[in-house]
């Protein structure tokens, strides 16, 4: 089945100089990305801040165009398409923020911002009709009686409920692809699981293609457990696959260590983990990445071709894919000591 | 802490941050206070330093730290208190340094305000405790706040609770808006400076699992009220409050059974419209009308020895 967007060598990179002066800096966001979407799957996009996965979501949106590359949708380079494909395509691809807050107009109420699309995409034809489609909508995503929300403004409401909102509203124009940013961040530790239930009960119910883009490990494995998820560095992927098999038996000593990071609510276990297998704490300048593999002087078993050349990101058994120049002489790993 | 009740007056009426609150502290240990946003946790720390701001105010309550008690304690003389017997890594730290200071000044200020250390001493030990903390302390005593990554400049305000040698920290926080990796050192820290110096520590965060990497003991706060006091293995393997419960339910890992994880159901109540009795039992699963719903506020019990809960039910969750 051919994939419904696919990423082709995206590279991003982000010009800026400090003052008029100053020579102007280059970072690298996204170096050369490749990633296949397919219908009605899950991909869990993970990595630490400064990875570039923001951004990848943000080029996957359209609302970002990739310094190079192509983004195909149905086959197609979305920066080529006639304006009515063009619509098409947002229509179809819609973003979920991290900030509930700040995505929601803070002068409307909840009725205004959600019934906006439904008039622009000609969904509903008048008032009543958009209250009959925004009640079933509501009840679908949790958020019952819906009057009780529909002419609230958003500070009149809590996280969890302004996050379940945004979810109705890209809902509603029935896309193809959610692109969500750390959509529980900042939601209470409590309620985290109802919205990633949520979503999963999206994904079944209306086949709709989500990519969950977060540092949180324990979130990503507990939405995309049927999924895959790309692991990025420094704006590279550099270990993808489907999601237990990476998490269950991770390669990439990068993903090692991230993994031996997350703290685990269980004391017994996490009192017996592993200490961190790195050489430097610190992340180098995303401006001047480090040579050959991004990862190497970080990385605990880096050798001379680790410095010199740059990894390809090579395909294993089934879809897993992983760039180590050293693949063969990681040892295992295993949690706990 | 006994009977610690702290009130902020807004325009909508009067919220009870903290209720009634008391809790003991032992010298060496590492108590955990957990609990979500809006649960009174960063209020219950800023009352052990008398930093409560308006419109908050500590109503009622006596905290006696070696037999002295705080809250009566004149201004001039709990400022000398401060730091050098309890100092506090305060939440979003990162931002706490002021930008047009260098990091050495930080060092002399604080050490000034409450010392009469010399300059050269408090240097030379700042030098020391940044060490300690991995940082190269040439290079960053004489570095502004915004040359320093997050990681480093919380190990800057780790290293700077330290200098007055405290024998309690507080830490709110104190690894929200780092990365994973950088959080795990953080941790790791800490564990090392709570057993190189003995330092009793109190550590308030709203994620469990960092509680479950570093807690002796564990209190646990819902809606400005500690429901559950145990030792870390009662609290995980058997809480005896159902918000505890739940919490510990709610929370994806790596390596559970992903269809083992429940939300808790409802939201936390609106501060001021509380429920009249138990303030967990709108949402919660053991809720008997008789007891919960009551206008007579359930107060910590001793279940089984040092562990406490408020919950009436409490033997139907050993079941």
């Amino acid at each position: 089945m051919a994939p419904l967007l696919e990423l082709k060598n995206i590279r991003m990179i982000f010009e800026n100089r400090s003052s008029i002066l100053s020579p102007i800096r280059r970072v690298q966001a996204i170096e050369k990305v490749n990633l296949e979407i397919k219908e009605g799957q899950i991909y869990a996009l993970v990595g630490e801040s400064g990875c570039g996965k923001t951004t990848l979501g943000k080029v996957i949106c359209g609302l970002q165009k990739p310094t190079e590359g192509e983004v195909l949708f149905n086959g197609k380079d979305i920066w080529n398409l006639k304006r009515k494909e063009f619509n098409d395509y947002r229509r179809s691809v819609q973003l979920v923020h991290q900030d509930s807050y700040a995505a929601l107009n803070p002068a409307r109420t909840i009725y205004q911002s959600l019934s906006a699309p439904l008039f622009r995409y000609k969904i509903v034809k008048n008032k009543n009709e958009a209250l009959k489609f925004l009640e079933e909508l509501f009840d679908m995503v949790g958020l019952t009686p819906a009057d009780q929300f529909l002419y609230k403004f958003p500070h009149q409401l809590s996280g969890g409920q302004r996050q379940r909102i945004l979810l109705a509203r890209a809902l509603s124009i029935k896309p193809k692809l959610i692109v969500a940013d750390e959509p529980v961040s900042m939601v209470d530790v409590s309620l985290r699981i109802s919205l990633l239930n949520l979503m999963l009960e999206m994904n079944t119910k209306f086949n709709i293609s989500f990519v969950y883009i977060t540092h949180d490990l324990a979130t990503a494995r507990y939405i995309a457990s049927q999924g895959r998820v790309a692991v990025m560095y420094l704006g590279k992927i550099v270990e993808f696959g489907a999601l237990d098999e990476v998490i269950g038996n991770p390669k990439h000593p990068y993903l090692q260590a991230l993994l031996s990071a997350v703290p685990i609510p269980d004391p017994k276990i996490v009192r017996s983990m592993k200490p961190l297998p790195l050489k430097s704490l610190d992340m180098p300048d995303a401006s001047n990445p480090p040579s050959g593999c991004r990862f190497h002087p970080r990385c605990p078993y880096g050798e001379e071709i680790c410095s010199k050349e740059i990894p390809e990101l090579l395909q294993m058994e089934g879809d897993r894919s992983i760039a180590c120049h050293l693949l063969e002489k990681i040892p295992k790993w295993e949690w706990g000591q | 802490m006994r009977n610690i009740t702290v009130e902020f007056m807004l325009r909508q009426g009067t919220i009870k941050a903290v209720e009634n609150v008391s809790l003991d502290i032992f010298k060496g240990e590492i108590l955990g206070v957990v609990g979500e946003s809006g649960s009174g946790k960063s209020t219950l720390a800023s009352t052990i330093l008398r930093m409560v701001s308006s419109p908050g105010r500590i109503k009622e309550g006596e905290i006696y730290f070696e037999g002295k008690e705080l809250l009566k304690m004149p201004e001039d003389e709990f400022n000398q208190f401060r730091w050098s017997n309890i100092a506090m890594v305060f939440q979003a730290a990162q931002n706490a340094l002021n930008p047009v200071l260098k990091i050495k000044d930080h060092f002399i200020e604080t050490a000034k305000a409450h010392t009469r250390m010399s300059e050269n001493d408090i240097i030379e030990k700042a030098s020391k405790l940044l060490e300690y903390v991995r940082l190269q302390p040439k290079q960053v005593l004489d570095s502004y706040p915004h040359q320093l990554s997050g990681g480093m400049r919380q190990r800057v305000i780790i290293a700077l609770s330290l200098i007055l040698d405290p024998k309690i920290l507080i830490l709110d926080e104190p690894t929200t808006a780092l990365d994973v990796i950088t959080q795990a050192y953080i941790m790791d820290l800490l564990a090392k400076i709570h057993v190189d110096l003995g330092i009793t520590m109190v550590f308030l965060t709203h994620d469990l699992s960092l509680i479950a990497k570093i807690a002796d003991r564990v209190a646990v706060m819902y809606a400005g009220k500690i429901v559950e006091i145990g030792t870390v293995e009662e609290i995980f393997y058997g809480p005896l409050h159902p918000y505890t419960k739940g919490l510990v339910l709610a929370i994806p890992s790596l390596v559970d059974d992903i269809t083992a994880r429940r939300p808790i159901p409802g939201s936390p109540p609106n501060m001021l419209d509380l429920p009249s009795g138990c303030r967990f039992a709108p949402r919660c699963g053991y809720h008997m009308i008789e007891y919960c719903d009551g206008t007579v506020q359930a107060e910590l019990i001793e279940a089984k020895p040092g562990h406490f809960t408020t919950c009436l039910e409490w033997e139907r969750m050993m079941e």
